[in-house]
This record gives structure tokens, sequence and C-alpha cells, in this order.
């Protein structure tokens, strides 16, 4: 055993291999007892037992098998491990005996060593047939008369990285698959912002191969009047890694720039290094011309609006200083028939017959009515042309410099006027005293004549909201004023009409008016950026209400 | 009267005005002697020659062709020669904008021309007795239209 023990020497160490092969009687093996093992074996082998590195050896004519604990994990369980060690290669190897054995026998023939990488040689372990990558060579172990004594296997399984590529391939294959199936024009790119990958949608689209876009090709179809801003968006938002839309006119197969919605994001791997962007573009043409063609639409639209706006105010403008000049020169040849009948009056008088003398009289009236009708004509169109300015005035004084105004017919009529609650008002004032005015003497010219008039004058402040008419601002302030009479009223369906310029509900004989007063009240609400209202019952007096705001508006 | 005789021009372009403002002139007990001009460029040549026996007082029409009154009135006022002399306007219109504007120029009296003759007289008897001297200070603005 000690001779034994000695002989064994060259087989110390090796681990796991080295003890098996020490503990084998290899007596009953092709290669004998180790004390008849050539040196040569016993060199290879004390090699072979004790390299970190996977190494296989086949041994003799006979091809026995030897191998290192390097290799052993390569066997995986339940497989060959530890029966083939001793056994003969094809014993050891049925499974793929017929690949590997042209390539034994190139070496023993004395031919060169075989190098074979990542090449897949399936083979049984772990309780069935498993597909292993193998990265190896084959090389002759020679013996001193230049014989090759058998073949020493370097190798290196490589079934990892292989799947591992292989995954990768796959994902890869899966991700061009989608790719080359979304209608969506998508491209990739690099680090290097060089574009590597465009899907069939978009060489298809192109009429371009994969060779021809790649890089910087594609920037060939983008329309050279988007191609600037198209590079510039592209490596602004390249440089800060961030995501971007755009839109380009890009070349298509046949020729004609179609617009396109470009969206690209950087592309990040799982542990968050970005290897580049991704994108994808939708065929936006029908859309961009429909929306551009809208958008023209709207622009023609509103210069013509515009247009008719402003021939519209000119108009306006004309046909108010028409009215104002028209009437202002009116005032002219009447005021002339007015003086030379006075003056007829005056001299011939005692000549006229009575006839003569009552119907010089009633075109005097005539006259006189004309002249009232120019004047109130005149101070309608007078509330245009004016120049608006608010002031803050106590409504009081106004209806007190009113009321001297109508001092006689007040006093003619013994009209009482009572006036509650009457604020600060933000008016435009001379406006706002002709509109009392003629409210009051409306008021005074509808009264009952059976019934001295009665005139009450009140106002409030309030919101919006609370004073009721739903035209008014809920949010604003307004102040609320209101005219009542004791007269002989109006059937409430004319509460609209009674605005309205040459309205009048009564014979002229009857009451005297021109049917411009309301028109004129109105206008100068409307000019205070508020609302009158007429309420009214035959024989029950009339309330008129006007809502102005508290503040005049900014604008 | 204060002073006996009155010396004024009527710059008007309309005829049966002028003959109503004459014929009324008549009628009132004062001794006047009264020039007309037919437009205001007729107006400040009469002006320009009489610069050193300026009428005593002028009635100034404003729509007038050549001219207009306001552009009279300014030119007046605005010549060291003639700015003395007082103003009154005598028209038939009655804007209230203009009516501020020609206070503001410096005219002394407005004149709104009546349809009836007896107003005719009563108002250019009042802006007779007003008794205007030569360069006098402008009314009050409550007093710048005579009213009859």
């Amino acid at each position: 055993m000690s001779l034994e023990t000695n002989e064994m020497r060259f087989l110390a160490g090796g681990g796991e291999m080295g003890a098996l092969t020490r503990n084998k009687d290899w007596s009953q093996t092709p290669v004998g007892p180790v004390a008849q093992w050539p040196q040569l074996l016993r060199t290879t082998l004390s090699i072979l037992l004790n390299t970190r590195f996977p190494m296989f050896l086949w041994w003799g004519q006979e091809l026995i098998c030897f191998y290192n604990d390097a290799y052993r994990p390569s066997l995986g369980d339940r497989g060959k491990h530890p029966a083939i060690l001793g056994k003969r290669a094809h014993e050891a190897w049925p499974e793929i005996w017929d690949t590997i054995h042209p390539l034994i026998d190139q070496v023993l023939e004395g031919g060169e060593a075989i190098w074979r990488e990542d090449q897949l040689i399936p083979i049984y372990r772990n309780g069935g047939m498993e597909d292993v990558y193998w990265t190896f060579s084959y090389s002759p172990v020679r013996d001193e008369s230049d014989a090759v004594a058998g073949v020493l296997v370097t190798c290196h399984e490589t079934t990892d990285k292989i799947n591992t590529l292989k995954r990768i391939e796959e994902s890869e294959e899966r991700f061009r698959q989608v790719a080359d199936s979304a209608p969506a024009l998508i491209w990739m790119s690099g680090t290097d912002r060089l574009c590597n990958f465009f899907n069939k949608a978009w060489l298809r689209f192109t009429g371009r191969a994969m060779e021809q876009e790649s890089g910087s090709g594609w920037l060939e179809g983008v329309h050279p009047d988007d191609l600037e801003k198209c590079v510039g968006i592209y490596s602004s938002f390249f440089d800060k890694r961030e995501a971007f839309y755009m839109e380009y006119r890009l070349r298509r197969h046949d020729g004609t720039y179609r617009w396109l919605a470009d969206s690209g994001a950087p592309r990040l791997t799982p542990s968050g290094d970005f290897v580049g962007y991704i994108g994808a573009c939708m065929d936006i043409h029908e859309q961009k011309l429909f929306s551009e063609e809208l958008e023209k639409q709207v622009r023609d639209r509103t210069w013509e609006l515009e247009q008719k706006n402003a021939e519209l105010l000119a108009m306006n403008k004309e046909l108010q200083s028409f009215a104002y000049i028209s009437s202002h020169d009116l005032q002219e040849p009447l005021r002339k028939i007015q003086t030379f009948s006075t003056r007829i009056l005056d001299q011939e008088y005692p000549n006229l017959t009575e006839d003569g003398k009552d119907k010089f009289q009633r075109m005097q009236k005539a006259a006189k009515r004309m002249q009232t009708l120019i004047e109130d004509l005149l101070a309608y169109s007078r509330t245009n042309t004016e120049e608006r300015k608010f002031k803050t005035i106590n409504l009081g004084s106004i209806v007190e410099q009113v009321r001297e105004d109508l001092q006689e017919e007040l006093l003619e009529k013994q009209a009482t006027v009572e006036v509650l609650n009457l604020g600060e008002v933000s008016v435009i004032p001379f406006q706002f005293r002709q509109l009392i005015y003629n409210l009051l003497s409306n008021a005074l010219k509808f009264s009952k004549s059976t019934l001295a008039p009665h005139i009450t004058i009140t106002s409030e402040k309030g919101q919006g909201s609370t004073l009721g008419p739903e035209k008014l601002a809920p949010e604003r302030e307004y102040c609320c004023i209101r005219i009542s009479d004791n007269g002989i009223g109006f059937e409430q369906e004319y509460s609209e009409k009674i605005f309205e310029v040459f309205q009048r509900l009564h014979a002229q004989e009857r009451y005297l008016g021109t049917g411009i007063g309301l028109a004129i009240v109105k206008k100068i609400v409307e000019n205070h950026n508020g609302m009158i209202q007429a309420k009214g019952e035959p024989g029950q007096g009339a309330t008129f209400t006007i809502y102005i705001p508290a503040s005049p508006s900014k604008a | 009267m204060a002073k006996s005789v009155h010396d004024l021009v009527l710059a008007d372009d309309d005829a049966d005005d002028c003959i109503f403002f004459r014929e009324a002139l008549e009628e009132i007990p004062v001794a006047v002697t009264l020039t007309t001009v037919k437009d205001g460029v007729e107006l400040m040549e009469l002006l320009t020659n009489r610069k050193e026996a300026l009428p005593d007082l002028v009635f100034l029409d404003l729509n007038m062709p050549r001219k207009t009154g306001l552009e009279c009135l300014t030119e007046i006022k605005a010549n060291d020669a003639l700015k003395k002399l007082p103003v009154i306007i005598y028209s038939t219109s009655m804007d209230r904008e203009m009516v501020n504007l020609l206070y503001k120029k410096g005219a002394h009296y407005y004149i709104r021309k009546p349809g009836e003759f007896s107003k005719l007289k009563e108002s250019i008897y009042t802006a007779l007795a007003l008794n205007i001297q030569q360069d006098p200070a402008q009314p009050a603005k409550e007093q710048f239209v005579i009213k009859v």
C-alpha cells in the first residue's frame, strides 16, 4: 500500500476527481493498473487534474475517459458522472458519438488540433438530453515516438452565454416583428444620434432600403423647409434626454411630401442606461390640411367679418352724422318759415279773414311740432356722438335740476314728485339728466286729467343676481332706479314697443309727443351699459325701472 | 343806452337772416349802423382794413362758406390787433359741445336764431343792452347763451 501510495503520488491533489481517479480499480480497465501507466499518461493526468480549466482526456486506443473537477459541473447531476471515468469514449458518449468521433479521428490521425467555438453538442445530464454549447479544442498527446497516445480536450461550456444571446436576439426579433406589423412609422437611434432601425412601414412609406435610411440618410427625405426645425428639435431634446413631438413633411415613395407627427422618447435599459431614442410617426397629412384649411377659412371669415364690421361701423357713423346733420340743417328753413309767418301775422293780421287766421295758426302749430321733432331727433343722435365721461354724482341733485327745468309744467298740473333714498350714481351727467327729464315729462304728459300727477323716484343698490332681471351680470353691483306715476298707464303688451323710435300709443291730439323721448331714454341707459323695463296697466299708472352698473366697466 | 350809436358788423351768408336782422334793428329803439358781410373771408378782410376803427360788436354766424364762424373767431382771438373785439355768435344750431368750444375760444355771447320775429328783436335788444365795451371781460359761463 505504501508503494501504491508512493506510485499514486502523481495523482496527489485534484479534488474530487483526483480522489476518484486514485481510488478507482484501474486493473479492470484497458489502461491497466496505475503502476503500469506510462509516464506520458501520468504527466498529462497530473496537469489535467490540477488545472482549474475544464479538461478531458481520451487515452490510448480505447479512448479511455479522464476529466477534472473543473469539467465536472458540465456533466450535471443524474448523468454520466462519475460513471464515465475509465469508460471507453463511445460508451461514455453514445448520444454524440457521431459528432465527436470524426473530430477525435482527425486528431488521432495526426491532424491538427481542432478548435470549435460555441458549438452545440447536446449531452445527457440532469436526467435528460440537454442542449449544451461548447467552445473547445481537441489536441493530440504525443509520445516519444511521435505517435498520438491520446486526445486532450480543453473546453469551456458557453451554454449560459449563448442562451442569453439567444434571448436578446429573440426579444429583438419580437420587437422587429411588432414594429414591422405596426402601421406607424417607427425608427430607432443609438447614443450617437444616428438612426439604426426603421420598420417596414417606414421603408414602405419612403420606398427606400434600410441601408439608405440608416445613419442620417432618412434626412434626405425631409422637406427642405422643415429640415432645420426637424434636426433642431431632435438634437436639442436628444441632449436633454427628453421626449419630443414634432411635425414635418417626409417624402413618400411617389415623390410627394406628407405631413408626419413624430413622437420620440429616450430608450433606457432596465438598469437605466441611455441607449438612444425610439420614435413613432403618424401620417397626419389629411388632418393637417384639414385644420390648415379650417384655420384659413376661420381667418378668411374673421377678416370678412372685420370688414363687414368696419363697414357697418362706418355706415352707422355716417347714418348718425346724417341724422344729425340733416336734422340740424332742417332747422334752418323751418326757422325761416316760422319767422316769415310771424312777420306776416305781425304786419298783415288785420288783413286776414277769420278762416285765414285759423289756417295760419294751424300752420304755425305744425311748424312748432316739426321744430320739436327735429330737436328730439338731434338729441337722440347726439346720445351716440357725444363724448361719454362718467362721473359719480348724487341722483337727488339731478332730480332737483330736472324739477327746476319742469317747474312750470309741474305747477300747471299741480304735480308732486316724491324722492326716496336717492344715493350716488356713476353716470354721464348731462345724458342722465336728459333721461330723468324725459321720464318725468313723460309721466306728466300721460297723467290723468282728473288726478294730480304724483311721481315717486326711488333707488337701491344690489347684485345683479338679487335684483332680478336675467340680463344682468349676476356678480356685478347695480344701481336700480324706479320711477312710478299714477297716470293713464299702458297695456303691458306694449312694454317693449314704447322704447322704439316714433312709437306712439296715443293720438297726437290727445297727448303731445314725438315718440322719441323714451327711445332716447333707452339709448342713454344702453350707453350706461344698463337696461330699462317698463311696467304698466291701463288706468293704473306706469313704472320705469332702470338698472345701471354701480361703477362703470373698465372696458 | 350809454353810447348813442352802435357800430355793428353781421357776418352771415344767409340773405333772409340778414334781412331779418336788419328789420329787427329797425324796430328796436337804438341807433346803430350795420355792415353785413357774406362769409368769413369777407369778414376778416373788413376787420383787417378797419384795424384803426374796429366795430363795436361782431355778430357771427357759424355755418358759412369759405371760412366758418369758428375759424373767424379763432383768427380774431389769435390776432393782437383784433382780439379785443367782442364777438356774439348768431347761429341756428344749439350744439352743446360747440357752445362750450365757442365759449372757450373767447366768444362773449351766444344768440340762437329764434323762429319768432319778436324773439329775434328781443335777443338783439338784450345783446345791445348789455352795453359791451371794447375788451370787456368774458361773462360767466351761465350767462353765455342769451335766453329770451
